[in-house]
């Protein structure tokens, strides 16, 4: 029984197409909608929520029709049976935390004692016991978010959705709380709906991850696939660390190719053959800077995919180092720390080896 | 900057409250000076009916004020967030009643519900053999249900945009928490309103406590009598200032612990910031089969607060003279007789002019300097700020003729003394708390982050203030321009004492028929009036799309 | 300003200890400053005299009034009414021009004293019926004596009577039969009435107060006066602080009787077909419409001259031509008591003193004992 099922699902506001024919299953786990804004991924998010209504498509949640514009089914949002995680919290400002997390239970007309054990319960999970009576305006930002998660898993729903919800704290907290969100579901043991745009939040957090562009879902894989092998030229340059570059293809040998780089003054890559490709095409390659070896003495006979370049600077970016890298007419920035076994470098700048392994290199040929 | 603008505008508003405290202490009758006395006081508190008179003035000021505003909120968010239809008729239909003049209110609904000789008790009784006399005006539900009409348009304006610009995440994430329309609407949308709703009710209260055309006319023959008659009796009777500021200190006394009331519940002002940084579009309810039923319910108001009224007025300024036979037999017996006698009126025309003009200008000085001033409050971390709250509402609490006593005081000896100016700084005082609270309550729901953001990318104070701030103010500001517009284009008891030769005011002119028991002609005086300001209301909203609203 | 604010205040400080010790103003000596006790009836030669009386002081004093230039009017008086008589005067006296400001009796007052203690000269008349005495007990006025004096029938030798308020006992025709109407002003007092009586609120110092002021003085009799009081109280009807819109409801069938209406309100309403009359048997009680030139009068001959044109027939026939009342005795008109009234009617005259000055003490003293138990 898939958690989710999404099928033909449309909409379109005034000119803009917002969902172009989404359709896809999710078993169950952590799922993220990943894509630049106004790529729809909050439209489908508010859809499956039963926020917004489709024009065309349906929806279904464990197996049960939610939203079907065909058969003229929509349940409301308060009969859906999930929780929903706001981009601004969307805490109650006039009640206390205590309140904004019972305010659900209480609906359900379950007995004062139930109702207090679950409150308090929802609130130790996410760290916040002895805050119950404290109003939101006088949390920070991250305890604010805290108690939203608190609120939606305090009604223990089947699906829990997530609009965004670390984009308002800082780089450190968003860290933390990324791990934290996703060790807080799988203790509670429920599927999550998880919208970003930020491609490392969503690849630490989820099982599974659809990119968007424009309405239209570009791939729809696991976080290491997309990363190695991005489907789709936006796809490639959404990801980070990674170069996009134009490239023809040579030849096609077995299972690896050869491609001429012009940005590399023509310089030739090896790498995993496409799936459809011949000679004289056109391509785009994927590099990922992060598996670059870099050094000041030339490699050993046989390396694959040398370059020669020259180093114009390096920056200190806190444990970090940038080594920037001319190649040709583009600059390669490979980031080492201090125990990085790809890099061996000594003095400063001139003369730079790169050295690119074939399973670094993904090729996109876009039809 | 802003600091300095409040402190000019409450001084200005604070002198003449000044000035008049100084005379309760100060004057015996026909306003001598006697020295520091406390004569005056001890009469006041010598009062044996000092404590029935405070309970009526109470009963019928919460009474309206309640109704009024309660009435007003339900509009404003029937015409906001719902499906009703008729979108366009709905959203103007609670606007007109605002335009109806206040005596003209009472005449109407005197001849209404005037046991005896009422309209609809003998409709009754001609169509429905009721004998009866269900209604009454000279009651004090009488006085309620026409005070308690002319309460509405403030609350209506004051929560019309708080409706309107309400996060609409605040009530997704209830529906997600299992609660339905009718639920979130009760526990979530209703409770944010709050803020917006006291500022409302409390203005409201405060006029009803000074109120004095509808206890006097309604109330004295049902022998309800209300505390402000003893302020005019000391002045019409005795003629004595002193005592007369004396009994409005009392009245000072229960607006400031009305004040002092709202600040408390309203002290945890961020709790309410409901309009936030993101852009959003509110969302409409849809409330299936109710929606008829709401329509029906602003049809009603419209029909109670202004249409019925108006077609009374009409008939009464075209019979010869008014009970129920010859108001019935109309138009058969229609005369035009006094709309000729108001147009050849000598200062009629003048005075419309004057109070058109002065209008306008007082509507935008005072709710740019109320909101100036509520910037100051809640927006810049001046020390003391608290007491511009105080000082902002002040005027409120004084009877208009003890107010205008300390103002003609003011400006005595001075150039301004007898000129327009005068008039149009008394009005400015009068309607200053108007636009103060209304500029309170809605910056109150602005959240600290909207002006912080722009503190951050290095703003001073005036770009918050233009760029921010007054932007997003805009939807209430409207309503507050167009209220007090409107208040003071009908204004009649700050005007009568500053107006004065070749400065007519047109409000004035109309009233003085009403004085002189001239009905008929005030009728059509007040028909031509409210024609006036129907039409000039329905240019500035459809020619020039002026928005009472987002 | 500061500086003759306190010298203003400092003086009035004087003159109020004054006042108060004796509740008899002693600031003007020579004039005896009460009204005379009777009406005066027409004299064969009064108008004659009175007439060329007018004419001689006219002409002394329209050159000066007209190098003045000006005169300033407060009037309680309907601005049409206003608008008429000034109308009139300034075609009678070009070179004059008349301006006026209009407002109630305790706002007229207040402008006034407000005006005098800031040492303002900001008024020449004052044209009204409650005010002119008031401000005279505290000093505003400047005592003038018409040279007309002998045709009017209520006069006062420091304040101009230029027309006259007079209370008639008024009906709705449709409400109640002439021969169940009430005999005379006692007998209003009468229980058979109850529920029928629109009464107008004794203790507010309108025209009900000052008929009282009018009939305790006639009866002379304490006795008398207190049983009427107590009657009225006992009719035990609400109580209105307007006449005008008491009237209105008399009119509209909601009471029948009308306790007080004005006379010239009750012959306007008859003249467009209205359901109003007034008993022509019950004396009407009149009471004084004055101009009084303030003290500090910028233009005191206009003022002067504008009070003795007032009561010259013809300013009469101009105020009489906007519908008020004469305040001569050998006026012709409608709303005079000769042609209103059957022939030896006695009008029941306002003099008290101390009503006119400070109604309220003279309410606290003799009515509200009664009035409010």
């Amino acid at each position: 029984m898939a958690i989710l099922k999404v099928q033909g699902l449309i909409k379109a506001f005034n000119d803009v197409t917002a969902l172009d024919n989404i359709s896809f299953e999710f078993e169950k786990g952590i799922l993220s909608f990943l894509g630049p804004s106004g790529c729809g991924k909050t439209t489908l998010l508010r859809s499956i929520a039963g926020l917004e209504v489709p024009d065309a498509g349906a929806i279904s949640i464990a197996d049960q029709v939610q939203t079907s514009v065909e058969d003229g089914i929509l349940v409301p949002p308060y009969a859906r049976k999930i929780g929903f995680v706001f981009q601004n919290y969307a805490l109650w400002p006039h009640m206390t935390v205590y309140s904004n997390v019972a305010f659900g239970l209480r609906l359900r007309k379950l007995k004062k004692e139930e109702i207090n054990q679950k409150v308090l319960s929802a609130l130790e999970l996410v760290g916040l016991q002895g805050r119950e009576e404290r109003y939101p305006s006088q949390l920070s930002g991250g305890q604010q978010q805290r108690v939203a998660l608190a609120r939606s898993l305090a009604l223990e729903p089947r699906l829990i959705l997530l609009d965004e919800p670390l984009s308002n704290l800082d780089a450190k907290l968003r860290e933390e709380m990324r791990v934290e969100i996703r060790k807080l579901i799988k203790k509670v043991g429920i599927s999550a709906l998880y919208v970003t745009h930020d491609q490392e939040e969503a690849f630490t957090i989820s099982d599974a991850v659809i990119v968007m562009e424009a309405g239209k879902i570009l791939q729809y894989a696991a976080p290491d696939d997309i990363y190695n092998h991005p489907a789709h030229s936006f796809v490639a340059s959404f990801i980070g660390h990674a170069m996009l570059m134009d490239a023809k293809i040579v030849t096609v040998q077995g299972s690896d190719c050869v491609v001429t780089v012009p940005d590399f003054n023509g310089a030739t890559l090896v790498l995993p053959a496409p799936k459809q490709g011949a000679a004289g095409d056109a391509c785009k390659i994927v590099i990922r800077t992060t598996e670059i070896r870099l050094s000041n003495e030339k490699f050993p006979e046989g390396t694959d995919n040398v370059l020669e370049g020259l180093m114009t600077s390096r920056e200190h970016r806190g444990g970090l180092l940038d080594h920037r890298v001319q190649v040709g007419s583009k600059e390669i920035v490979v980031t080492s720390h201090k125990l990085c076994p790809l890099i061996r470098f000594n003095g400063d700048g001139g003369k730079t080896f790169l050295s690119i392994d074939k399973s670094a290199i993904s090729i996109i040929v876009d039809p | 900057m802003p600091l300095l603008a409040s402190v000019i505008v409450g001084g200005a508003i604070i002198t003449p409250i000044v000035i008049v405290l100084v005379k309760s202490l100060s004057t015996g009758r026909l306003g001598a000076s006697v020295g520091f006395t406390v004569a005056n006081y001890l009469r006041v508190f010598g009062d044996r009916d000092i404590l029935p008179l405070l309970n009526n003035s109470i009963l019928y000021a919460a009474g309206s004020a309640l109704l009024g505003t309660g009435l007003g909120a339900l509009l404003a968010w029937i015409v906001a967030r719902t499906n009703t239809p008729g979108k366009a008729l709905v959203e103007l239909m609670p606007l007109y009643p605002i335009l109806m003049p206040p005596i003209m209110k009472n005449i109407a609904w005197i001849l209404l519900l005037a046991p005896k000789s009422g309209i609809l008790n003998n409709m009754l009784q001609e169509y429905f053999g009721i004998e009866a006399q269900i209604f009454n005006a000279f009651s004090m539900a009488g006085m309620v249900w026409v005070f308690g009409l002319a309460c509405v348009p403030l609350g209506y304006l004051f929560l019309l945009p708080v409706f309107l610009s309400f996060d609409p995440s605040l009530e997704e994430s209830a529906y997600i928490a299992g609660s339905r329309p009718v639920h979130t609407t009760l526990r979530i949308t209703f409770p944010l309103a709050v803020p917006a709703f006291l500022s409302a009710l409390v203005l409201n209260f405060l006029r009803g406590l000074r109120s004095f055309e509808t206890p006097v006319l309604q109330g004295t023959p049902g022998n309800i009598n209300v505390f402000v008659s003893r302020v005019y009796d000391s002045m019409a009777l005795e003629f004595n200032t002193g005592l007369a500021t004396a009994y409005s200190v009392v009245l000072v006394v229960l607006s400031v612990i009305t004040l002092v009331f709202y600040i408390r519940a309203t002290r945890f002002s961020e709790r309410y910031a409901t309009i936030t940084g993101k852009g959003y579009r509110v969302k409409v309810l849809d409330i299936g089969i109710w929606k008829y039923v709401t329509f029906l319910a602003v049809f009603l108001y419209f029909l109670v607060g202004i249409a019925i009224p108006f077609v009374v007025l009409i008939v009464v300024s075209m019979i010869p003279y008014f009970d129920y036979e010859t108001f019935m037999k109309f138009p058969s017996n229609m005369v035009l007789s006094n709309y000729y006698k108001v147009m050849k009126h000598p200062s009629f025309i003048t005075g419309l002019y004057n109070s058109l003009v002065l209008s306008i200008i007082i509507a935008l000085s005072t709710v740019l300097a109320g909101i100036v001033m509520a910037f100051t409050i809640y927006r810049t971390r001046t020390y003391g700020a608290k007491v511009f709250e105080f000082i902002g509402t002040l005027p409120l609490a004084f009877p208009p003729l003890v107010l205008s006593v300390g103002l003609v005081i003011v400006f005595l000896g001075t150039p301004l003394y007898n000129s327009l100016w005068a008039l149009g700084l008394g009005l400015f005082v009068a309607y200053f708390p108007y636009a103060f609270r209304n500029a309170s309550g809605s910056i109150v729901n602005i959240h600290k982050e909207l002006d912080e953001a722009a503190w951050v990318h290095g703003a001073k104070w005036r770009h918050v203030f233009f760029k921010i701030t007054l932007p997003i103010l805009k939807p209430s500001v409207g309503g507050a321009l167009f209220y007090i517009f409107i208040e003071a284009i009908r204004n009649v008891d700050v005007a009568v004492l500053l107006t004065s030769p070749g400065h007519e005011y047109g409000p004035v002119t109309l009233f003085e028929y009403f004085r002189v028991g001239q009905w008929a002609e005030a009728a059509a005086g007040g028909v031509i009036y409210l024609l006036i300001l129907i039409v000039a209301v329905s240019v500035a909203k459809f020619a020039f799309n002026l928005k009472f609203s987002l | 300003m500061k500086k003759s604010t306190t010298m203003v205040t400092a003086s009035l400080i004087l003159a109020t200890i004054l006042l108060w010790q004796g509740g008899q103003a002693a600031e003007k000596p020579t004039k005896d400053a009460a009204p005379k006790a009777a009406p005066k009836a027409a004299a064969p030669n009064a108008t004659a005299n009175a007439a060329k009386a007018f004419d001689t002081v006219s002409k002394e004093l329209y050159p000066k009034a007209k190098q003045e230039g000006n005169l300033i009017i407060y009037s309680v008086w309907d601005v049409e009414h206003l608008r008429g008589v000034t109308d009139a005067f300034m075609k009678r006296y070009p070179g004059i021009k008349a301006t006026y400001w209009q407002g109630r009796n305790p706002e007229i007052v207040t402008r006034v004293l407000t005006e005098f203690q800031g040492g303002q000269s900001s008024v020449d008349v004052i044209l009204s019926d409650n005010a002119p005495p008031v401000i005279r007990a505290a000093g505003g006025i400047m005592p003038y004596e018409t040279v007309q004096k002998d045709v009017l029938v209520l006069h006062d030798p420091t304040l101009a009577t230029v027309s006259l308020q007079i209370q008639a006992l008024s009906y709705n025709t449709k409400k109640i039969k002439p021969a169940d109407l009430p005999k005379s002003w006692e007998d209003v007092a009468n229980p058979k009435f109850k529920g029928l009586v629109a009464l107008d609120d004794p203790m507010r110092a309108g025209p009900l107060s000052s008929m009282l002021a009018g009939l305790k003085e006639q009866w002379k009799d304490e006795t008398r006066f207190n049983n009427f009081v107590k009657g009225l109280k006992a009719l035990n009807v609400p109580v209105h602080k307007s006449t005008s819109a008491m009237f209105r409801l008399v009119i509209a069938g909601e009471y029948a009787i009308c306790m007080p209406a004005l006379l010239h309100d009750v012959f306007e309403e008859k003249a467009k077909g209205t359901p109003v009359d007034y008993i022509k048997t019950v004396p009407p009680v009149v009471f004084p419409r004055q101009a009084g030139i303030y003290v500090k009068a910028p233009n005191p001959s206009a003022a002067k001259l504008f009070a003795e044109w007032a009561i010259s027939t013809e300013g009469q026939q101009v105020i009489d031509s906007v519908g008020r009342e004469s305040s001569r005795n050998d006026f012709k008109s409608k709303t005079s008591i000769e042609s209103a009234f059957p022939k030896g009617t006695k009008p029941i005259p306002v003099n008290d003193k101390l009503f006119l000055e400070d109604p309220k003490k003279w309410l606290d003293t003799y009515v509200k004992p009664i009035w409010e138990g």
